[in-house]
């Protein structure tokens, strides 16, 4: 009943006749990103191989401005309502316009364009692939308290799923049809959980899962949360997310 | 004289309900259960031993311990209901959003 709402909602909005396009979709979720947006674009812009498009969650700095003067594509939330759900109409956008598969980015250049092929790549055999901080190339460092909230989340989605995941809160993850038309419907939107969530749902619903090792910058603009405060809140969460993780349920 | 302040506010009670559903502040579904909190009250007034004797067959030794536990009981209830319901139109204000965003982007395109 549900499946068959979202494919008439999909259906309208695409004109009626489903296209397949060829080229990968890079999402890039911003909410008051002002201060890296243009930077980040401009360099996504050397890269011709994808479709491009922002997805702004509400932005109160200016955000839309700058998306506007560098006529970039963009759908505009009109209120703040969380990653999760900029990424899922993301994907519901894929879903409308054919594309077969969908990469999710950051708006703050912590990712690095070079590694969108390779995590396209992958797609030819798995539904799901997962940019990792940590498999090999392991540069990135935490606090133990960090790695304590991290190795529980593995946990939670490795009980889920039989693929071995090193990062599983990673934001840089690309997805193929099926996934698309599962998170185009579903995609969690719990605050801060839908990394993990995502993938749980993913597992559930027989999607297979790899990741890829990639390497990450540090956040160009704003600060990175790594004090001890920032890692107990961290902590906290990701038992938020085992519980809201239980609400999960194949469809 | 104390049965007067019950009636009162029973009577408050009632007039609030009938008037915000008129404005359309209440939906039926609330009303109802707002109305039976109050037919409630109506009992427990006009029969005065009404309290005493549920309390007493229910094995409470004071009347008064058990309307604290009733009305405690039926405030959690209706706070559970309302995050539920919350949580229910978040979803919808989701979608709506997202639906919007996508309308937005097609017009804009055209």
């Amino acid at each position: 009943m549900k499946k068959r709402h979202i494919h008439n909602k999909l259906m309208l909005l695409s004109g009626g006749r489903l296209k397949i396009a060829s080229k990968p979709l890079v999402v890039i979720p911003a909410f008051n990103e002002v201060a890296v947006i243009e930077k980040t674009l401009s360099q996504l812009n050397f890269f011709k191989d994808f479709d491009f498009l922002v997805v702004d969650d509400g932005s109160t700095d200016g955000t839309l401005d700058v998306l506007d003067r560098m006529n970039f594509n963009y759908l505009s939330l009109p209120f703040n309502l969380g990653v999760g759900v900029a990424m899922r109409t993301g994907f519901q956008f894929a879903l409308a316009n054919g594309y077969q598969s969908v990469v999710q980015f950051d708006a703050d250049l912590q990712h690095k364009p070079e590694y969108i092929s390779a995590l396209v790549e992958q797609l030819k055999d798995f539904d799901v692939v997962v940019g990792s901080r940590f498999a090999e190339k392991n540069k990135y460092r935490v606090s133990w308290l960090r790695k304590l909230a991290m190795n529980l989340l593995r946990f939670a989605v490795s009980s889920h799923s039989g693929a071995k995941l090193t990062d599983v809160t990673s934001g840089f993850r690309a997805a193929g049809p099926k996934a698309i038309e599962l998170f185009a419907e579903n995609y969690p939107a719990e605050y801060l959980a839908d990394t993990v969530e995502s993938l749980i749902l993913a597992a559930d619903n027989g999607l297979t899962i790899t990741e890829i090792p990639v390497i990450m910058q540090a956040r160009q603009g704003g600060q990175p949360s790594q004090n001890l405060l920032k890692s107990m809140l961290y902590l906290g969460r990701s038992f938020l997310v085992l519980i809201a993780s239980l609400r999960i349920r194949k469809r | 004289m104390t049965w007067i302040f019950g009636l009162v506010a029973v009577i408050l009670l009632v007039l609030l309900v009938f008037l915000n559903i008129r404005k359309g502040n209440l939906k039926e579904k609330y009303a109802i259960l707002w109305l039976a909190v109050s037919i409630l009250s109506v009992f427990a007034i006009a029969i005065p031993q009404f309290i005493p004797f549920l309390a007493k067959s229910l094995g409470f030794t004071l009347p008064a311990n058990f309307l604290f536990v009733v009305t405690v009981g039926t405030a959690l209830f209706l706070t559970f209901l309302l995050s539920t319901d919350i949580s229910k139109k978040q979803r919808q204000l989701e979608q709506l959003a997202s639906e919007i965003a996508l309308l937005k982007q097609k017009i804009n395109n055209k």
